[in-house]
């Protein structure tokens, strides 16, 4: 993997989409406007953070979109919530922030480039501020970021699909970062996203949240994680990286608390850390 | 936080990093087996999602479709089960939800595979995966691949496999496109096949496009929920009402090329 490719992906985990001017392409007119304000709030609630943070913690692979190839693994977590004056029963804001990192395959290092041999740049965001509105049967996104180098809006989209089974919920979704990051290239690729609630009938939060995430790059990579849901950092189930945010980023530990935070961090650029290999 | 999610993060072991190649035992290999293809009787997978530019987001259709398989023990060959599936999937037109049609006007041929046999063993702690498929205009194999991975959260297994796809077609040009699968399976008394099986799918190709859907397994193609589908592969294509039957039908098909969807069958 080149260091182009490298930074491609790194802006595709996750919210890539925060890179990009354009998080979502709205609905065509007659795509189906399903969600109700039940499932609605069902989604709100199952992404979390109103009651206490919540913690996606994610892992999975690079792979090759040619042969297949394992490059590295990928995994992090991101931090979650949706606080309660900023909550109706048609619209939420969340903040939230997240870092992944890029492992080697067999052992827990961060890949180095091997043009400069130094470890590569997580995907890592100080912090993403998600509006979720309802309107007309769909979904409306926006999305706020900032990649610690700066602070991006995102556009609204509306391309949310959400299903109930029986006591299950299933959410999909799909973004498409525009090239916005005027390195030449283009970055274009969809990153397709799925959650599942389980039901109240499952008590332990990570048996009943799970999601997955997938994104192609035209430089010819897949990534793809799963996601599962924590009520704590230190119920994250991996020792490498609690260690490793706790002493180099201790601020990925926790989801921003308010607002103010998050204008404090708008005018903070760049966000400096020691996640991110100098 | 309660107490319970501390107790259960205490449990959860980290799994090592080896175990992300593969990450097998018997138990959740055959826990998988089980999940994907049943325990002999058929079982279906019904999927619905969209087609999209992934370039521009622009949904340019909705999909919808059925996975339908058996499965049998290798007598031959230890810890391998053989799987005898075919697949169908519909275009609709985003707009309308009615059938997408073509330039002419006619209604978008579906991607349909008459066939594939699909071969798993475990080889330590990874399955040795193979495929042979019939896509209606060409009968394929896949060359074997060690690309799964099983990870266990508390009671919930998370299976993980990726395709990737590089071959020229009949009509000589090349193909190269990826598939992502990822499969949840849930144990525990009292659930039903769509709270104990999930399957997701994403795909590439041909061309700027990637696909993604979500799938919910049923135990006939009654119960499957969308009456559209039933109704086009009732009048359209009933070779898809069930899986093949053994490897005499599987014989038969390979000499059948090209297959010709909707004729009598």
């Amino acid at each position: 993997m080149t260091r182009r490719d490298g930074l491609i992906l790194a802006g595709a985990a996750g919210a890539g989409a925060a890179l990009a001017a354009m998080p979502a392409a709205a609905a065509p007119a007659g795509l189906r406007r399903s969600v109700t304000p039940a499932l609605f709030d069902a989604w709100i609630r199952l992404r979390g953070g109103e009651d206490g943070p919540a913690y996606w913690y994610s892992e999975g692979l690079v792979r090759s979109m040619v042969d297949g190839r394992v490059e590295s693994r990928m995994l992090g977590v991101e931090t979650w919530i949706t606080p309660n004056d900023l909550r109706t029963a048609t619209r939420a804001v969340s903040l939230s922030r997240k870092v992944y990192f890029f492992l080697e395959y067999d052992r827990d290092e961060i890949v180095r480039d091997p043009a400069t041999g130094k470890p590569r740049r997580p995907s890592i965001f100080a912090y993403q501020v998600r509006t979720f509105a309802l309107k007309d049967g769909a979904i409306d996104y926006t999305v706020e970021s900032h990649d610690t180098r700066g602070t991006r809006l995102g556009g609204a989209g509306s391309v949310y699909t959400v299903n109930a089974m029986g006591d299950q919920v299933h959410v999909n979704y799909a973004v498409f970062p525009a090239p916005a990051r005027g390195e030449g290239g283009s970055v274009a690729r969809g990153e397709i996203y799925d959650y599942f609630d389980h039901g109240p009938r499952i008590a332990e939060m990570p048996q009943r949240y799970q999601g997955v995430w997938s994104s192609g790059s035209t430089a010819g990579q897949i990534a793809n994680m799963a996601h599962w849901r924590y009520p704590s950092f230190a119920a994250v189930p991996n020792d490498w990286l609690k260690a490793h945010i706790r002493k180099n980023g201790p601020m990925w530990m926790a989801p921003p608390k308010d607002m103010a935070e998050i204008e404090r961090l708008r005018a903070t650029s760049p966000v400096t850390t020691d996640l991110i290999p100098a | 936080m309660r107490p319970s999610y501390l107790g259960l993060a205490a449990a959860i072991v980290l799994l090592p990093a080896a175990a992300l190649a593969g990450g097998f035992t018997k138990n959740n290999f055959n826990a998988w087996i089980k999940m994907r293809a049943g325990e002999g009787k058929p079982v279906y997978w019904y999927a619905s999602g969209h087609v999209m530019n992934n370039v521009t987001g622009e949904v340019v259709a909705l999909m919808e479709g059925v996975d339908t398989s058996t499965v049998f023990k290798d007598p031959a060959k230890p810890d391998t089960w053989v799987q005898l599936s075919r697949k169908i999937f519909i275009s609709l037109d985003p707009a309308t939800g009615e059938l997408q049609t073509d330039a002419a006007g006619q209604p978008r041929r579906p991607i349909a595979y008459p066939y594939q046999v699909k071969t798993y063993t475990l080889e330590g702690e990874e399955i040795v995966y193979s495929v042979e498929s019939h896509d209606t205009g060409v009968v394929f194999q896949e060359p074997p691949k060690k690309n799964y991975t099983a990870r266990q959260i508390g009671s919930v297994t998370h299976y993980n496999y990726a395709m990737f796809i590089d071959r020229v077609r009949q009509d000589g040009t090349r193909s190269q496109r990826f598939e992502v699968n990822d499969f949840f399976y849930r144990p525990g008394a009292g659930l039903n096949e769509q709270d104990r099986y999930q399957y997701t799918w994403v795909g590439t190709g041909p061309g700027p496009i990637v696909s993604s859907a979500v799938s919910w397994r049923y135990s006939s193609f009654d119960a499957m929920p969308s009456q559209r589908l039933k109704d086009y592969i009732r009048a359209n294509a009933p070779l898809w009402l069930a899986p093949p039957k053994d490897m005499a039908e599987i014989a038969a098909l390979r000499a059948q090329v090209p297959y010709q969807i909707g004729r009598a069958e």
